[in-house]
């Protein structure tokens, strides 16, 4: 009876799609594989992703073949094409790869993140805050960790003698770079949140979390300078700005004010900190470029001959490592100064700057499907955000400056290679694209 | 109707919980199997040949159904199982599993560790070519070389093709 009216499957469905999803952005920040010494914490992500994916898709379709009726896409909407051209893209890239072994492999990973996307959307225009609270609940547990790791005061995966402390104060994510990007996009949802609520609160209309999200943020922001990530601080202080300059430039340059205050009592108070600063003016003067770059020259060469080499389609997603070996010779010899690098012997797996990852294995039809999705993420916050309507108001205030963290952020590190920031920066983008019509 | 997608819905779920197995559950599996099998080969070099075969069968008993595990643990994967097969005299395999991982990944160490098989395996002239490409990516290599004859060929080689300065 249920079956033939669908209403009992989609009621199922949609309360499968919201658990799958509140677990995955829970799970997949925490989980570790502390029997794998090699690969404790990318892989398990990685894994949990897939898995994620693999239970959405079953979800859905299982639902749909119990009776429950698809939802209605609206076809004029931007949003509906902006992650099918972005997918069909990522296939015509693997396609034409030249490895198609290992584009294919990228290509799951694409697809997996497609469904998780579009879950996401889905389960946001049904449930309002705890898709914001779960998965910044788990960036709290990673903050309050790699500072108690900062701290001397444990560390959960034991001590590796000859390895500087710094580098081992990883939380449950990975390395302190990984850290300090996953905690900068947190910090960035909080803020908008925080943002949020504040609105409502001018407007007399009701205000229930500001202290909570204003601790929040204290506690993601702490973890994030723990980490020395200086390039997710600047990108979580691009972001900021972006976000008050939108609301109200006064409140803009007051912000400002407060941040620089803020950036320089940190810099001269925090050792670590201010020893990284003097190296880097240091490297500077003395026009050791490669060092300034923290020895990321060589993959960044790398990437610029493969995008010489293939500038429209690119070598193919997901297969930047296995053509390092020839490209980094190379470079090599066109650049010699890269044979005095300290890490000569290092077989990057990653660029280390996402645009030149995606020009690199894209080429500029890959770029060109990158820019588009974070052009369509920044035009949410086009709009006008209804601050009555606080999820739409959400949306409207994190939108832009999700999309400039992730692109400041994709010039010293790599996010989308990342899956336990890529899956952050997804479900954010995720609940703008529900929100913005309000929910 | 209600049958058939019942029937579908069945399929759907066996196809899922497969899917799961395939895709998560054994690469989860592996990674641990890898990691402590390379950790084991590693302890065991200390030990005696009959440790060393033991462990190195154990290892690849271990990695049974892991060959088939998504990049990069596949090379890794691929690596330990070469590990294993040196650790047991079978240089050949070795060197077939060396060159499926450098189909993964091309990694110095790889190229390091294939010219060693070949050596092992009695064929100086793949050995000298592979031991080249790995100190070619990374000059440090070139003081492992076991053997001072190899190493001063592969040093030559590496002058005739990058100049007399190399490494610099």
């Amino acid at each position: 009876m249920e079956i033939s009216h669908g209403k009992a499957p989609a009621r199922w469905r949609d309360m499968a799609n919201l658990a799958i999803v509140l677990a995955g952005a829970f799970a997949i920040p925490l989980v570790v594989n502390v029997r794998d010494g090699y690969d404790t914490f990318r892989l398990p992500k990685a894994l949990v992703f897939q898995g994620e994916a693999i239970l959405l898709a079953f979800v859905h379709v299982g639902a749909l073949l119990l009776g429950a009726r698809l939802p209605r896409p609206a076809r004029r909407d931007p949003w509906f094409w902006v992650p099918f051209v972005a997918f069909v893209a990522m296939v015509g890239l693997t396609l034409a790869s030249t490895k198609l072994a290992l584009s294919m492999s990228a290509l799951g990973t694409a697809a997996a993140t497609l469904i998780v996307f579009l879950a996401t959307v889905a389960a946001a225009r049904q449930h309002t805050w705890l898709l914001v609270g779960v998965p910044l609940a788990a960036a709290v547990g990673n903050a309050v960790l790699v500072m108690v790791e900062e701290a001397h005061l444990w560390m959960p995966f034991g001590v590796k003698p000859g390895v500087p402390h710094h580098l081992q104060c990883s939380a449950l994510v990975g390395n302190p770079n990984e850290v300090g990007a996953y905690l900068g996009a947190a910090a960035v949802g909080a803020l908008a949140w925080w943002a949020t609520d504040r609105t409502n609160r001018t407007d007399g209309t009701n205000r229930t979390h500001g202290t909570k999200a204003l601790a929040v943020i204290a506690v993601l922001c702490a973890g994030m300078l723990a980490s020395q990530s200086l390039t997710a601080a600047g990108a979580f202080v691009a972001a900021a700005l972006v976000m008050f300059v939108r609301a109200s430039p006064k409140q803009a340059l007051r912000t400002m004010g407060v941040l620089a205050v803020g950036v320089v009592l940190v810099f001269l108070l925090y050792a670590p900190l201010r020893t990284r600063v003097t190296n880097m003016v240091e490297w500077t003067r003395s026009g050791n470029y490669n060092m300034l770059l923290t020895d990321r020259l060589a993959p960044f060469a790398a990437a610029s001959l493969m995008f010489a080499d293939h500038p429209v389609l690119g070598i193919g997603p997901g297969t930047f490592a296995w053509h390092y070996y020839d490209y980094k010779l190379r470079a090599e010899e066109r650049y010699p100064l890269l044979r005095l690098a300290y890490n000569r012997g290092v077989n990057y797996g990653e660029v280390h700057n996402d645009h030149l990852q995606v020009l690199a294995e894209g080429g500029l039809v890959g770029y060109a499907a990158f820019v588009l999705a974070l052009v369509a993420l920044a035009a949410i916050s086009m709009r006008s955000g209804d601050p009555s309507h606080p999820t739409q108001h959400f949306a409207w205030r994190l939108a832009l400056p999700l999309a400039v963290y992730w692109l400041v952020l994709s010039l010293a590190q790599f996010p989308l290679e990342t899956t336990v920031v890529r899956s952050l920066l997804v479900h954010f983008a995720a609940l703008c694209v529900a929100w913005r019509s309000g929910a | 109707m209600i049958v058939a997608r019942v029937a579908a819905f069945l399929l759907l779920l066996a196809g899922t919980l497969y899917a799961l197995h395939r895709q998560v559950y054994v690469p989860f599996r592996c990674a641990s199997a890898v990691s402590a099998g390379t950790e084991a080969l590693t302890a065991a070099e200390r030990r005696g040949t009959a440790e060393r075969t033991r462990v190195a069968r154990d290892v690849r008993n271990r990695l049974h159904g892991c060959e088939r595990v998504p990049p990069p643990l596949q090379m890794r994967t691929l690596y330990a199982l070469a590990e294993a097969a040196t650790a047991l005299g079978e240089h050949r395999v070795a060197v077939a599993y060396y060159e499926r991982a450098l189909a993964v990944d091309r990694r110095p160490e790889l190229f390091f560790a294939l010219g060693i098989a070949h050596l092992n395996a009695l064929d100086r002239g793949a050995a000298i070519e592979n031991l080249t490409r790995a100190c070619a990516f990374d000059p440090a290599r070139l003081a492992e070389i076991p053997y001072e004859d190899v190493r001063a060929e592969t040093a030559a080689r590496l002058r005739a093709t990058y100049g007399a300065a190399w490494p610099n």
